[in-house]
């Protein structure tokens, strides 16, 4: 009768030692689940800002390697999101950036134009930011020689009489691919001179700054860097 | 008969429950660790990736403000008829390698982007025309401290 009471007791202080090692354990473990869930939550944020990073890299990089070929803000912007836009002075773009006016993130585009007698040199800044946080940044530039902008004149005005403004675009667009910068080498020293006299002098002067580096700075409120010089 | 009630009762014996909870939060740990590592490799990577395509870009805008230098000097010279000496003084003043051509001159020089490469330019400037680019190009800075041997014992 005694050995069954103790036998009891003991399985009663037993039971008891194991709930309240439960119970421990289990405040242990939801202290330290809570740790652990916070830095699978980090790394998860961390991942995502890495992605949308990236992928803003990768656009910035597309869009200035199209500016710096052809010094054309209106062409890299198609080139990169297709369609046809007015202004890309402010582009919307969702997290995979692709161009949508509910996306998060803001791409500020500032361009710049030098004017110099033997050509244009360009420069364009690209801001992404989101929420008012600056993503990235990169500044990236394009000279073009007179010769070629002469050679994108004469090709556009002899098609933009007969064509709509979408068909002067597309072709100064084919022109400015076909001749890269080494194409310069073709064109006479008499159509260099003739350019910078008249080429280059027609283009607004307004929306032309100085030939000082100053300029770098200036943000352009119109869309001068689609429109071919005329 | 009480030793059999004993180990009946004892079941899941005092310990291994937080055995198992220690051994579960180590390997959470562990994952959790090793995912935060790999974000935050990835985004160090995208930063880095980033900041090198800002450099590239920095160092290209300086190669194409000389290269316009260089062209608008080729212009002039080319408009006073006095192409060779009005050429070679005008990029004497830049940082430029110039060499004669048989049709102008040839122009080389080079742009740092960071401690490891720079963009190499060989610009062809002619007396009757324009410039033709020969070679726009990134160079790597060979790394003197991947020539040099681990310093081991050569069994003698």
């Amino acid at each position: 009768m005694i050995t069954l009471k103790s036998s009891k007791s003991h399985v009663h202080r037993s039971i008891n030692v194991f709930f309240i090692e439960i119970i421990i354990a289990l405040l242990f473990f939801s202290v330290s689940g809570a740790v652990i869930l916070k830095i699978f939550a980090a790394a998860d944020h961390r991942s995502r800002k890495s992605a949308s990073l990236e992928k803003v890299i990768l656009t910035a990089q597309s869009i200035s390697e199209v500016y710096s070929a052809t010094g054309d803000l209106k062409k890299s912007m198609e080139t990169v999101f297709g369609g046809n836009y007015n202004t890309y002075d402010t582009i919307l773009l969702n997290s995979d950036c692709e161009l949508d006016d509910s996306g998060g993130i803001t791409l500020v585009t500032a361009q710049s134009r030098t004017e110099l007698r033997s050509g244009v040199i360009s420069r364009l800044t690209l801001v992404f930011s989101s929420e008012k946080t600056e993503l990235y940044s990169v500044s990236c530039a394009a000279y073009i020689p007179s010769g070629e902008i002469k050679a994108q004149n004469e090709n556009v005005s002899g098609t933009s009489s007969d064509t709509s403004s979408e068909g002067v675009s597309a072709t100064s667009s084919e022109n400015i691919s076909d001749t890269s910068s080494e194409g310069a080498s073709e064109t006479s020293s008499e159509n260099v001179s003739d350019t910078s006299s008249e080429g280059v002098s027609e283009t607004s002067s307004e929306n032309i700054s100085d030939t000082s580096s100053e300029s770098f700075s200036q943000t352009s409120s119109d869309n001068r860097g689609g429109e071919p010089l005329e | 008969m009480n030793k059999k009630n004993e180990t009946r009762s004892s079941g899941l014996g005092v310990g291994y429950v937080s055995v198992m909870i220690i051994f579960v939060i180590i390997c959470l740990t562990i994952f959790a660790v090793f995912s935060f590592r790999a974000a935050n490799s990835n985004d160090v990577f995208n930063e880095r990736s980033g900041e090198y395509l800002r450099q590239y870009y920095a160092a290209d805008i300086e190669a194409k403000e000389i290269l316009a230098k260089l062209d608008e000097a080729a212009f002039n010279a080319r408009s006073s008829d006095t192409f060779d000496s009005g050429f070679s003084s005008a990029a004497a003043d830049m940082e430029v390698e110039l060499s004669k051509t048989p049709v102008g001159y040839l122009a080389e020089y080079t742009v740092e982007i960071n401690d490891r490469q720079y963009i190499s330019v060989a610009v062809s400037f002619y007396s009757d025309r324009g410039c033709e680019i020969n070679r726009w190009q990134n160079v790597s800075i060979p790394n003197d401290a991947s020539d040099q041997h681990i310093n081991v014992w050569q069994g003698n």
